[in-house]
């Protein structure tokens, strides 16, 4: 459990993508989104895909986890081509029965949009698959550093939510031992009335609130008594360094962006 | 910003967390506990340091760890639900900006306090839903067809643990104010 949220879905190996910065991989994703609305007919839906297919390829992944990355977000892909499908009425007239008629600019657009949706799943889900969370906080606070010229809390909200990332199995263990703690009290956690329900749950907030907040506490005094005092000077245990294959990434992002300019109807 | 609060915003981030894994089976609609700790972060550290700790919560999914509902990573954004999870930050502010204006002490009042953030929530759940379905998906919804698949459908579950989370927060409040003003919880 531990492991599942400070690694996330993070994938060890040592290809090309999980040693690039994840602030060159943040900054990829993040154009990628632009670019991938570029993209308006099948030339430039072709050389989208491609590129994709390449880091794909590139990070060395098995397929297996990309599909299972792609799960829980699949079904709106379905109701999205399905719509497109029933809904558009442009071009020639390919099937019809009954009330329902299929034209062939439903099927193009239907492909289109869902495609669009596939791409940039995929992106995404290769940056949580070739990157740890705590990884990609470093690259945030990193990337968003001039915001704190504007009195936002940059290094405050990282540090928060490694914290938090730690807190949340801890808390999580807590909960279950509780659980079975006023279970063998005789606490019934999965019957009963609705309102025995809510007793029960209090049963277990309680214990969980208290537990926390000692919790809590006792790490405010711990970092306290360690001198810490926010961002300022700080030296950092990960360091992040930028490399000349992160410049090349950014450029390629850049031609990519240029050529569907170019090819886009 | 103090690390007393620095953690305690950590926490309450871990809290929502934990709340969407505890799910109440209940039927039509499951519910989970996340709004709960919507209305703890806000009424009890703040209308700040609330909206900071679902600011947390949200950015800790889209960095990709599995916290939300149906795991995590920036891909949720496209999602037609992100919304609530907006509505988390914008309606923690709300709730802590009641209570720190009003003072409320009731549990009546504190409904009230609860309730907006409620609405605030559901409004910008609404609110994407119906923009990610007109620019993201490109079909888009009827206004009535939106508001009954985004408010009318899973509200009454939240109502009611709006309620009895204001009778809960009635009773934590005073408690929990003598610790957090002892340790002067501030930014």
């Amino acid at each position: 459990m531990i492991n599942s949220m400070i690694i996330g879905k993070y994938v060890p190996s040592d290809s090309i993508i999980h040693r690039m910065d994840p602030r060159a991989k943040l900054l990829l994703v993040f154009i990628y989104v632009f670019i991938v609305f570029l993209a308006n007919n099948s030339v430039t839906y072709i050389v989208l895909t491609m590129f994709t297919l390449v880091l794909l390829f590139l990070s060395r992944i098995p397929i297996a986890f990309i599909l299972r990355g792609l799960k829980p977000i699949l079904w709106i892909v379905l109701v999205t081509f399905l719509l497109h499908m029933f809904m558009t009425k442009e071009g020639d007239l390919l099937y019809q029965w009954g009330r329902l008629a299929i034209y062939e600019g439903g099927i193009k657009q239907g492909i289109f949009i869902s495609l669009r949706f596939l791409l940039f799943i995929m992106i995404t889900t290769l940056l949580t698959l070739t990157t740890t969370p705590i990884e990609v906080t470093d690259g945030v606070e990193s990337l968003l550093a001039p915001l704190k010229k504007l009195h936002v809390p940059v290094h405050e909200l990282a540090l928060m939510m490694s914290i938090s990332l730690r807190f949340i199995p801890t808390l999580l263990e807590e909960t279950e031992k509780i659980m079975k703690a006023q279970a063998a009290r005789g606490v019934d956690f999965s019957g009963g009335s609705f309102s025995e329900r809510v007793k029960a749950i209090v049963s277990l907030l309680v214990p969980l609130f208290i537990n926390s907040f000692k919790r809590a506490e006792e790490l405010a005094t711990a970092m306290e008594a360690r001198g810490y005092r926010g961002g300022e000077g700080r030296t950092k245990f990960r360091q992040l360094t930028w490399k000349p294959l992160d410049t090349f990434c950014l450029i390629a992002v850049f031609v990519l962006a240029m050529i569907l300019f170019v090819l886009r109807s | 910003m103090k690390t007393r609060s620095m953690v305690l915003v950590a926490l309450f981030a871990a809290f929502t967390a934990i709340g969407g894994f505890i799910k109440i089976p209940v039927p039509y609609v499951p519910f989970t506990l996340q709004i709960v700790s919507v209305y703890l972060a806000g009424c009890l550290l703040g209308p700040k340091l609330g909206m900071f700790s679902q600011l947390v919560y949200v950015l800790m999914g889209l960095a990709g760890a599995p916290v939300f509902a149906e795991g995590g990573g920036p891909s949720y954004v496209l999602k037609p639900t992100f919304g609530y999870l907006i509505g988390f930050v914008v309606g923690a502010y709300m709730n802590g900006w009641f209570m720190k204006t009003f003072q409320f002490k009731k549990a009546a009042s504190i409904f009230l306090a609860n309730f907006s953030s409620l609405l605030v929530v559901y409004l910008c759940g609404c609110v994407w839903l119906y923009a990610a379905m007109k620019w993201i998906i490109e079909k888009p919804f009827a206004i009535g067809q939106t508001l009954w698949f985004g408010f009318v459908l899973p509200v009454p579950g939240d109502l009611l643990l709006c309620t009895v989370c204001s009778v809960i927060i009635a009773r934590i409040l005073p408690r929990i104010n003598v610790v957090i003003s002892k340790q002067e919880v501030a930014l």
